[in-house]
């Protein structure tokens, strides 16, 4: 009988220890409206570690919503002129050396973007947390120097492709540190780390991100924003098929 | 009594006329074993592919492209009642395919996985290794793949896949055997699980991608989802990836023909302007023209004829050795994927095809052999005798 | 009369020759009678081998006309001509022009494969042929094995084996010795005389002409001399 009693005042303790954690769903939106803008404009660096060697790309980006995208490689020499269109679920990749556009579907969209541990797939993933996903915080934790909220997400369809995801968002700024993605049957598949994070106008952004295919070797593909602007005005014909070719 | 002329000047002509008769029992041992290993390549290709793969047809899924993985996620349904009456008869098998990625030591590769039920027996694949249960999932692999993926048996390797809905999931599967299959289309790129254990994975209860078929005579009529494939249009590729094989295979033979028709031409040639005098005597003796380049062309046809029976004696025992042992391509050659290559291939002759080569022979030669005697119409005897060219 | 075998008239036979034309034969007018024994004689270049090749229908003359056998030479297609030959007239050459990848059988056996003589009656001939000739121990021979007596009887026995009308030799003894040309030559007279078969030669050779019962000479493709010989008469 004891044992019971002893139960039941555990699990009031631990209700009310809950209750102090904000609603998770709140903090899902808050993040979503920190990360999304309108539109950006951002210069980028990706440097992929592999095994061998490590390579080193510069593009420029250009983004509206989560729906369209349009990035140029600028560096290395070898991948300049490479550029990437996307277009709701469509996605085109236009190459220089071939003077060709290509339409990236099927099975390659299971490749890795420029040998990266970012597939095509990763790219045309939907970007709103808070209409995937449900929020419940599960406690509190220094993260190198910050003050964050751990978070579990379980998808609330069964048809996206990550039924769970653990962030430890920033308690003050809204950005996650670090996250974690997980098979259905619980294996964790991939992690994103922010290194860096900067200040733009009143938001702040991750400016440094590592993110790891934890199946696969190597050190992960290291994404570095130098410049990024929020909702300036791109003009419409930067995400058409057009401007692949110029 | 033309051929009996012509008979004499071929033992006459001795050493020339032998050469000449090996070079085309030559060609034509050559055409007949090609094609006899083409026959026997497609027979033996056509056997792997029924014993391992194919069945005697199959009933797809109507969406289904061996190609495009992208179809792989829409292409399977509920296995339908009266096909499932046949699997339970043990005269069906059904197949469920799905897109995956393994990651042996950290490498990531893209496979097809595909389930089968452990129990089934009438495709060759060890598929009862699937059945042993465990906390893994017990998996086969065929030895290409393993060579490619560098797995070994007993091995531990992490697979993610989305499940029918579109989640991502992992497990981790071991290698429970790898197999040798000649039939590389049940080895290439893929892994074999059992399938309600995949059917489980996929969150697709009883469903299949096809059906294997015993025997094409008891398909059941089903539903406008599923369509059968019989064991012809599933071999298609193969049928036309032989005949560009055959076609390139008669283009070098046309051309081994062509060497030893010039062998034939210049002796003819040659022979009409040696033998001018000859000619002018046989005119004398009272042969008409017509009779000396019947006897002429006689000839040619002759080194054909005699050149079929010198191919079928020196033949006999390549054809045998062929027909009976094989030929096993090189170990190198069998990483090209070409089906019906990876055991020995038996060579199958046909009559037809036999017939074929000797009567296409003796014609070409019959015509080659002809063609220079036409200037022996033109040839005056006088001159002839005198061993002028008219 | 003797039966008329052969008849010329008026034959003549040019040859282009260059721009303008070459004539061998000029106005030939002969007979030759059945059973005859004649020899044309003359230089060379006189026009003895084209009259023999054009009585033996292996040629044709230019003008006038030549009757074989009763047959107009002139009118005969390839074919027909081809027959004559092949039944009636047998060729006897200076080089013997024996076939040589066939045996000695098989070369005097040749004429009557042509005649579609049934075997066993074509063995009979040749043996017998080859009995007149006596080389019935060379008959497994080829011609390269032969002296050239031997080939000449070979190629007499060839002409003879299908019993023709006509027998023409042209220069037969021409490449042999004395001994083989008497030889030779006697060979022809016995035929010639057992057989009535007509013989018509052409030669230059001194030891033939006693052999002759008629002699024909023929100068720059005229008739100069046409003479009977008494003495072999």
């Amino acid at each position: 009988m004891r044992k019971i009693y002893l139960t039941i005042i555990g699990v009031i303790i631990l209700t009310a220890l809950f209750a102090e954690y904000p609603d998770g769903n709140v903090i899902l939106g808050r993040i979503d409206a920190n990360m999304n803008a309108r539109t950006t404009k951002s210069t980028t660096t990706m440097i992929v570690q592999t095994r061998r060697a490590t390579r080193t790309m510069e593009s420029i980006n250009w983004s509206q919503g989560s729906e369209k995208s349009f990035s140029e490689y600028t560096a290395p020499a070898r991948e300049r002129g490479t550029k990437m269109l996307k277009d709701g679920d469509n996605l085109w990749i236009f190459d220089p050396s071939t003077d060709r556009t290509i339409q990236i579907s099927g099975n390659m969209l299971k490749q890795s973007v420029m040998g990266s541990d970012l597939s095509y797939e990763d790219f045309m993933e939907e970007t709103s947390l808070r209409d995937n996903y449900s929020a419940v915080v599960k406690g509190e934790l220094v993260h190198e120097g910050r003050d964050t909220w751990i978070m579990e997400l379980t998808a609330k369809k069964s048809t996206t492709s990550y039924q769970k995801i653990v962030l430890y968002v920033d308690k003050e700024r809204y950005v996650p540190l670090y996250e974690e993605r997980y098979a259905k049957g619980g294996k964790l598949l991939k992690t994103t780390r922010v290194q860096e994070v900067m200040q733009s106008g009143n938001r702040w952004y991750p400016q440094k991100i590592l993110y790891k295919d934890e199946l696969k070797d190597g050190k992960g593909t290291l994404f570095i924003i130098n410049k990024i602007e929020f909702d300036v005005k791109i003009p419409a014909h930067i995400f058409s098929k057009a401007s692949l070719k110029k | 009594m033309i051929w009996k002329l012509a008979w004499r000047n071929i033992q006459g002509a001795g050493l020339r006329s032998l050469i000449n008769i090996i070079i085309i029992a030559l060609v034509m041992i050559g055409i007949i074993w090609s094609q006899g290993m083409y026959e026997g390549w497609m027979r033996t290709a056509e056997r792997e592919s029924r014993e391992w793969l194919n069945g005697d047809g199959r009933i797809t899924h109507k969406l289904y492209d061996r190609f495009d993985p992208f179809s792989w996620d829409k292409s399977f349904e509920q296995i339908p009642e009266n096909i499932q009456d046949l699997v339970d008869k043990g005269t069906a098998v059904p197949v469920l395919i799905t897109s995956g990625t393994i990651y042996p030591e950290g490498r990531m590769i893209s496979l097809i996985v595909k389930g089968i039920p452990a129990g089934q027996q009438f495709l060759k694949l060890p598929t009862a290794v699937l059945a042993d249960g465990g906390d893994d999932i017990p998996a086969l692999i065929g030895s290409n793949m393993a060579k490619s993926s560098h797995l070994k048996e007993g091995d531990i390797v992490t697979l993610r896949w989305r499940d029918m809905h579109g989640a991502f999931n992992a497990a981790d599967i071991r290698i429970a055997a790898i197999m040798k299959t000649p039939y590389l289309e049940a080895d290439n790129g893929q892994v074999w699980m059992d399938l309600e254990r995949l059917q489980l994975m996929k969150d697709a209860p009883k469903t299949a991608t096809f059906i294997v078929i015993k025997d094409a005579g008891d398909v059941p009529q089903t539903s406008d989802a599923w369509t059968f494939e019989s064991i012809d249009f599933l071999l298609r590729d193969m049928h036309a990836m032989m005949k560009t094989e055959k076609t390139y295979g008669y283009l070098m033979f046309a051309l081994l023909i062509l060497l030893a028709m010039i062998a034939i031409f210049d002796t003819q040639v040659l022979a009409v302007f040696k033998r001018r005098k000859e000619i002018g005597i046989f005119a004398a003796l009272g042969m008409t023209q017509k009779q000396i380049i019947r006897m002429f062309t006689a000839e040619g046809m002759l080194y054909a004829v005699f050149a079929s029976v010198a191919a079928g004696i020196l033949g006999m025992p390549l054809f045998i050795y062929f027909g009976t042992v094989g030929y096993r391509m090189p170990e190198s050659y069998q990483d090209f994927g070409i089906e019906g290559l990876s055991e020995a291939v038996i060579f199958y002759y046909t009559p037809a095809m036999i017939i074929s080569t000797v009567i296409i022979v003796v014609v070409i030669t019959a015509f080659v052999s002809w063609i220079p005697t036409l200037r022996i119409a033109r040839l005056k005897p006088t001159d002839a005798l005198r061993g002028r060219m008219g | 009369m003797k039966e008329i075998l052969i008849s010329t008239r008026k034959m003549t036979k040019h040859y282009p020759a260059g721009e303008g034309k070459f004539t061998a034969l000029k106005d030939i007018t002969l007979d030759f009678g059945k059973g005859e024994f004649t020899g044309i004689v003359g230089p060379s270049g006189s026009g003895k081998t084209t009259l023999l090749n054009i009585i033996g229908s292996l040629d044709t003359q230019s003008e006038g006309e030549v009757i074989v056998l009763g047959r107009d030479i002139s009118s005969l297609t390839t074919k027909e001509s081809a027959a004559l030959r092949s039944r009636d007239i047998g060729f006897i050459f200076q080089t013997y022009n024996l076939l040589p990848v066939y045996s000695v059988y098989e070369n005097v056996e040749f004429p009557l494969l042509l005649l579609k003589m049934p075997e066993a009656d074509r063995k009979k001939a040749v043996t017998e042929a080859l009995e007149w000739v006596g080389l019935t121990a060379k008959i497994k021979s080829r011609p390269g094995q032969l002296s050239g007596g031997e080939s000449q009887r070979v190629a007499i026995a060839r002409a003879m084996v299908k019993k023709p009308h006509i027998i023409l030799a042209d220069e037969p003894t021409a490449n042999l010795d004395t001994e083989n040309s008497m030889n030779v030559l006697q060979t022809m007279q016995n035929l010639n005389r057992d057989m009535g078969t007509t013989f018509i030669f052409s030669t230059h050779d001194a030891k033939v002409i006693g052999f002759l019962q008629r002699k024909i000479t023929l100068v720059d493709g005229m008739v100069a001399s046409d003479e009977i010989n008494g003495a072999a008469g």
